[in-house]
């Protein structure tokens, strides 16, 4: 318990964070997001999720946000989305009716495949490496790095395609 | 501008302002004290429930034990009705029957008394 204690202002400093990460595990489900969150916090005081110190507190603490989302959704019978990534579309009109750059982006976001999007946020949201990600998601780093680049480049197709930055056209 | 440091940028101007309000730190984690507060709480009632069930059981078990030694005290003690009729009640009557004697007796004659 006295070690719960000492971590507390490290999870206070990763709070924020925390959040935004469930957030996203929980496909932008803002209550579902702060209950697994809880969640998280109430395993944490228990004792019942240790952190082992083999790697970062920042990667064990996300990688507990994530397998607790898969959690309740399986819990409440949410199907976990499980797009073709070849299927993804986002209507242009969705798209480039929306000038403003922060809802275009979330547009493009939530409609990349859910592990596109999720190795897209750790990487350039969460700032974390791609070893890093691939030992939060207990996968191969290959199978990261595919996400990454997959991801990456249907991003920049949509922002190609509707003009919505200049600076990469 | 290379594509991943457009995308770290958009990650970061964007990102979060659709996330609406950042629920605060503190009370999260005082709720997670309080749950854990309270499911201990809930160990504690739950035990002391079954102790208390457990005494009551042995106590109960013990009070029909006794009462089934009480009756088997009670038929030892037990003096059976007829008693008097086969064993002498006082030494009185012993004696009485041992110096009994023949009420025709003084038709016999002396020599045989």
């Amino acid at each position: 318990m006295q070690k719960v204690e000492d971590w507390k202002s490290q999870l206070r400093d990763l709070h924020r964070e925390s959040y935004l990460w469930s957030l996203s595990c929980c496909y932008y489900d803002k209550e579902m997001a702060k209950d697994v969150l809880q969640t998280v916090y109430l395993k944490i005081y228990e004792g019942k999720a240790t952190f082992n110190e083999k790697s970062k507190l920042k990667t064990w603490l996300f990688s507990i946000i994530k397998f607790t989302s898969i959690d309740f959704m399986r819990k409440y019978g949410m199907r976990i989305e499980k797009l073709n990534e070849d299927h993804w579309q986002l209507s242009e009109k969705e798209v480039v009716d929306e000038k403003d750059q922060e809802t275009w982006f979330r547009k493009i976001l939530q409609n990349l495949p859910g592990q596109q999007r999720e190795v897209l946020t750790l990487a350039f949201y969460h700032d974390l490496t791609l070893g890093e990600i691939a030992t939060l998601l207990e996968l191969s780093i290959g199978t990261i790095r595919t996400h990454y680049e997959r991801g990456k480049e249907n991003f920049r197709k949509y922002i190609i395609r509707y003009k919505l930055d200049t600076e990469l056209l | 501008m290379k594509i991943e440091d457009k995308l770290k940028k958009l990650f970061h101007e964007n990102l979060e302002q659709g996330a609406g309000a950042i629920p605060d730190f503190q009370p999260m984690w005082e709720e997670a004290e309080r749950s854990h507060r309270r499911k201990q709480h809930l160990i504690w009632k739950i035990a002391a429930s079954l102790l208390l069930a457990g005494t009551i059981g042995v106590v109960v078990l013990l009070s029909h034990q006794d009462d089934k030694n009480a009756t088997i005290i009670a038929i030892t003690l037990w003096n059976e009705p007829t008693k008097s009729l086969t064993v002498p009640q006082s030494g009185l009557e012993i004696s009485e029957l041992t110096i009994w004697k023949s009420p025709t007796g003084f038709l016999l004659p002396k020599n045989n008394q």
